[in-house]
């Protein structure tokens, strides 16, 4: 139930920023609202989402106030603001930057206040999320960059950066619905290689990448909890907390030595930056990490496929590293 | 179950008359009866039911009718006491306040269709308060004599042969049959002469060939109490047997059997656990260690193992309690950690109060077995002593 609730949502943000798209291309002709109704209305999801106000500028931004997605009297989310910037849906150039902010549920709640994850971390009444999404797509570099900066205060923010290289195959791909199909097929199946039809997928080349998390209170009471649930103070020698607390150092400093000498981030950059930053993190001592990918002239899918068994070997080839 | 009608002279016949739907329409006849000064038939004769276009439904063969009643054999008079569900008769014949015994004499009911029924003797019920009687035979010549004696006095003066069934009670026992209620039983015949029917010797009978219900009654309560004596034993065994593995368990884990008597919520770093349940609303049942040390409006505070209330316990005094319960979060109050605060709800059993820091107290093999066993004054002595009892020969 929940489930499907979210998914609604999902899905109805996901409408607002295809609209949004097909919006601001018709925006020449001055009729950018007018395009989006009529393209909610083919999809039969006009029902589903309305706003207050929405202003265009002949720049190719945009911006839709007091978005409100579900039925009518049932709203299921809110959104505060999108705004659409950047805008080209070329054949060489194809690029974007869609900023919501405040989505929340009709409580007022963030739109992730409902899920496993708020629960897990002991935390119900998060403010509203924010989420932003950028990507640049050239078709004579043959390359692309995207961003995705999702942020839910009081919880914690995630950033995600990918640059890519040897797209275009994968972009003509995309485009074509039966390669598509095939691509998911293969996902069902879990076929580890790629065939013919899947090759340009093959050619698609990680140049850089990084993973930030930044906690905002999330990781910090997971720490309290799993202190609280899974670490036991002894009676008769003294405060709990400051019990629980010196065990939870000397788990962290035992993990953090076990990591040294079992190498477990080997094929790092530095396993031992590695461990520290992971326990930095995990002890609470540091608000964020970093993952980084680096490889010096960039990754194919293949050649990761071709390593899928050995994982190791594989993650290696992107150079990665972890930092505070 | 038993009906009346009048024969063509008047008198009026006991019987059970099953006539169903041409009732109006059948009569009853007889031949060789007189009517007895209460208007009953009385005297030997023949019965028959007729009806109204001359069929004969029904007909007897001699039968002996005592105010009312047909009899198979000559019965002096009879006073009917008790009709059972099978129509069998039990007629009064006499009570002897020393030995408090009551004589009754049973009839079985006989058909010759559409209810025209008689009755045959059938034994002696003896209802005695002398039980203790049937464990010595001159008590019981005693008993029987007394019976067969009555036997002769009232009902039947020529009767050459005799079944007598001794119970302690009128209903379980010589209604009911039932074998808890059963004394004795003995046949008992004399010679008759076959032309006048009259007795020409002594009653004469075998205890050899008696039924003591009571000896059996007194083996089959020793079996039941042996067999219950032995059951109990069991379950003692069972009960040192998971005592003496507590026992063992301490020396290993010193701390375990507190341990185990414990249930908390199960917290996981990746999946939540049991937390993320509770955290939608639903409720986790525990078996908590617990310090309260505070009260707060209705409710008991506690600061072990973290910081919970107690809703509605204000009357727990500080200390340590073994709580058994529900876990809820209420998101709406926060600890002072910022977690949505812990609500402990007492269960259906009580909390144990503890005497020692940490519940220590509790950490003892006999206490935990106890607890398990849910027997507060079990002890391994007394156990011991029930299996003892049960193996004695």
């Amino acid at each position: 139930m929940i489930k499907q609730k979210n998914g609604l949502i999902a899905g109805g943000v996901v409408v607002v920023l295809a609209a949004a798209w097909w919006g601001l291309g018709a925006y020449a002709s001055g009729k950018a609202e007018d395009e989006i109704v009529a393209l909610l209305d083919k999809t039969g999801q006009r029902d589903m989402v309305r706003w207050e106000s929405i202003s265009a500028s002949p720049f190719g931004s945009a911006k839709l106030k007091q978005v409100t997605i579900g039925p009518a009297g049932a709203p299921v989310a809110l959104i505060d603001t999108v705004k659409i910037s950047g805008l080209r849906n070329t054949a060489d150039r194809r690029s974007g930057d869609v900023t919501i902010e405040g989505a929340a549920m009709p409580n007022g709640y963030s739109v992730l206040s409902q899920t496993d994850l708020a629960r897990q971390g002991g935390k119900l009444d998060l403010p509203p999320a924010n989420l932003r999404v950028r990507w640049d797509y050239d078709r004579d570099d043959d390359d692309a960059e995207i961003h995705l900066n999702l942020e839910q205060p009081e919880a914690l923010s995630a950033e995600l950066s990918l640059n890519l290289e040897r797209v275009n195959g994968a972009v003509a791909m995309a485009e074509d619905g039966s390669a598509l199909a095939a691509m998911g097929m293969m996902g069902l199946m879990g076929m580890g290689r790629l065939d013919r039809t899947l090759a340009p997928l093959g050619e698609l080349r990680i140049k850089t990448g990084s993973l930030s998390v930044k906690d905002d209170g999330h990781v910090k009471r997971s720490i309290e909890l799993f202190k609280r649930y899974n670490l036991t103070a002894t009676p008769g020698e003294g405060n709990p907390d400051k019990q629980r607390a010196k065990q939870f150092d000397k788990l962290v400093s035992d993990s953090k030595k076990r990591c040294y000498d079992q190498k477990s981030f080997s094929g790092f950059k530095d396993n031992d930056d590695a461990c520290k930053a992971a326990a930095n993190f995990a002890s609470g001592d540091k608000r964020s990490i970093t993952l980084t990918l680096n490889p010096r002239n960039g990754v194919s899918m293949a050649e990761l496929l071709s390593n899928a068994n050995n994982q190791a070997k594989a993650f290696a080839l992107l150079a990665p590293a972890l930092e505070n | 179950m038993l009906k009346t009608m009048a024969d063509q002279n008047g008198c009026k016949v006991v019987s059970t008359f099953r006539l169903g739907e041409g009732a109006q329409y059948i009569t009853l006849k007889s031949d060789g009866l007189t009517c007895g000064p209460d208007g009953y038939a009385t005297g030997k004769g023949r019965l028959r039911l007729e009806r109204s276009d001359g069929a004969r439904i029904a007909q007897s063969n001699d039968v002996w009718v005592v105010s009312g009643i047909p009899f198979t054999s000559p019965i002096a008079a009879a006073r009917l006491a008790y009709v059972n569900d099978n129509g069998s008769l039990w007629f009064h014949l006499d009570s002897d306040p020393a030995s408090r015994s009551h004589y009754l004499l049973r009839a079985e009911r006989m058909s010759y269709g559409s209810g025209l029924d008689v009755w045959r003797y059938n034994r002696i019920d003896v209802v005695t308060e002398n039980a203790d009687v049937f464990r010595n035979a001159a008590d019981i010549k005693v008993a029987v004599d007394g019976a067969l004696r009555v036997l002769e006095r009232t009902a039947l003066p020529d009767a050459g042969n005799a079944r007598i069934v001794f119970s302690d009670d009128f209903q379980q026992g010589a209604i009911g049959d039932q074998m808890e209620h059963l004394l004795y039983m003995i046949t008992a015949d004399r010679p008759t002469d076959w032309r006048t029917g009259k007795p020409r010797g002594e009653w004469r009978y075998n205890l050899q060939y008696a039924q003591n219900y009571l000896f059996k009654r007194d083996e089959m309560l020793a079996r039941k109490k042996r067999e219950e004596l032995m059951r109990l034993a069991n379950q003692e065994r069972d009960h040192l047997r998971q005592y003496q593995n507590l026992v063992e368990q301490a020396k290993s884990d010193p701390k375990g059997i507190l341990g185990r008597m414990q249930r908390d919520v199960h917290y996981d770093l990746l999946t939540g656990g049991d937390y993320r349940s509770l955290m939608a609303g639903r409720r986790a049942a525990v078996r908590m260690v617990v310090h309260v040390d505070d009260h707060k409006d209705n409710d008991a505070i506690a600061d072990w193992p973290y910081e919970m209330r107690l809703p509605g316990q204000k009357a727990m005094k500080e200390g340590w309690y073994l709580v058994p319960g529900d876990i809820t979060l209420d998101a709406k109050r926060q600890d002072d950690k910022g977690l949505p605060l812990t609500l402990l709800t007492l269960g259906q059993a009580a909390p144990v109060a503890c005497q020692k820091e940490g519940c220590a107290d509790l950490n003892d093999p006999l206490v935990g077995a106890r607890m398990m066993l849910g027997l507060p004054d079990w002890t391994p002595e007394k156990a011991q002593a029930v299996i003892d009892q049960a193996t004695q020969p």
